[in-house]
């Protein structure tokens, strides 16, 4: 098929899969990182399994790191700035799981009745969905795609533009996103 | 040049969650405590016919996983998986969560794991198998 002839779906489908991704990892990011910066109970617990893993000075890391998550949840749902949230998130977890997990002292073990961290599994299905992202960016609806492509907004209608003549001719947006 | 979901980006969904998913159906099919297990599960939700659901879930996953490592009919899997998934989500939902399991190393996956796996699954329906996959193998010009 020749994508003038096609409808936006078809035309602009590889800048679709990224949206579900980019909702899915952002909201599981901010479930596990919202109460550790929210709650006093959450961040007790994420300070002591960082102490108990031997990390220095655990308060101010889990701070960070807590808000590292938080924040790269929202860009990601968002879509702003996902090549730079996703690498950023991916490091934190990479090297949580190669000096803690592998090198250091395991799994810490939570307060009673708090959320451990997340196992190898959560934590390799976050780098994966997040390299994909960094491969293939934010897709259409995102703050990222409207600043790159500020006059190719998403919209299912096709515009109408005069040319030198002054006959209205019909006007296709956003090729960007076709897959030929 | 913009970036769009490309011959690439679906390569790490694929291999990660297809492996994930072989490890959730092993046990399944393979082991007599693993089937066992999901045959409890199954029959607690409950659902019909629980040894033959049981046996279709580990079926679908392990070979399922392992279809998606090899990128194979990955947009048909995706779509069987997302299906399976939110039923798995619908039944917990609708009886306040799933039975004890039998082995407690072999429960149903949390939520997150759950909704993680349901958005690259449809992420994968969505953008095809990509490069490097048995797909491509047999079809070298991507589908349009």
């Amino acid at each position: 098929m020749v994508g003038a002839k096609r409808g936006w779906i078809a035309r602009n489908w590889m800048q679709l899969p990224q949206i579900p991704l980019r909702i899915g990892v952002g909201l599981a990011l901010l479930w596990h990182s919202a109460p550790m910066v929210l709650t006093a109970a959450g961040h007790e617990n994420f300070t002591h399994m960082l102490g108990e893993v031997g990390l220095p000075f655990p308060g101010p890391n889990a701070w960070a790191v807590a808000s590292l998550e938080l924040a790269g949840g929202l860009a990601l749902i968002l879509g702003f700035q996902v090549t730079l949230a996703s690498i950023l998130v991916s490091l934190e977890i990479l090297v949580r799981i190669v000096t803690i997990y592998l090198l250091g002292r395991g799994f810490p073990t939570p307060l009673p009745g708090q959320p451990a961290l997340p196992d190898y599994e959560l934590n390799l299905m976050y780098v994966a969905g997040m390299t994909a992202l960094v491969i293939a960016g934010a897709g259409y609806y995102s703050f990222d795609w409207s600043q790159l492509h500020p006059q190719h907004q998403p919209t299912a209608k096709p515009s109408l533009r005069h040319d030198a003549a002054g006959r209205t001719k019909t006007v296709r947006k956003h090729r960007e996103g076709m897959n030929v | 040049m913009s970036k769009r979901w490309n011959e690439i980006a679906p390569i790490p969904i694929r291999l990660v969650y297809g492996g994930g998913l072989m490890y959730h159906g092993y046990p399944k099919i393979f082991t007599a405590d693993g089937y066992a297990n999901i045959v409890h599960i199954v029959s607690g939700i409950p659902a019909p016919f629980p040894h033959l659901v049981g046996a279709l879930i580990g079926a679908l996953e392990f070979f399922g996983g392992l279809f998606l490592v090899s990128g194979a009919f990955v947009g048909t899997l995706a779509t069987l998986f997302i299906l399976e998934l939110a039923g798995n989500v619908a039944m917990q939902l609708i009886r306040g969560g799933a039975p004890p399991p039998l082995n407690p190393n072999q429960p149903l996956p949390g939520y997150e794991n759950t909704l993680l796996y349901i958005v690259g699954a449809i992420a994968l329906s969505v953008g095809g198998s990509g490069g490097y996959s048995l797909t491509r193998m047999f079809n070298p010009k991507p589908s349009d």
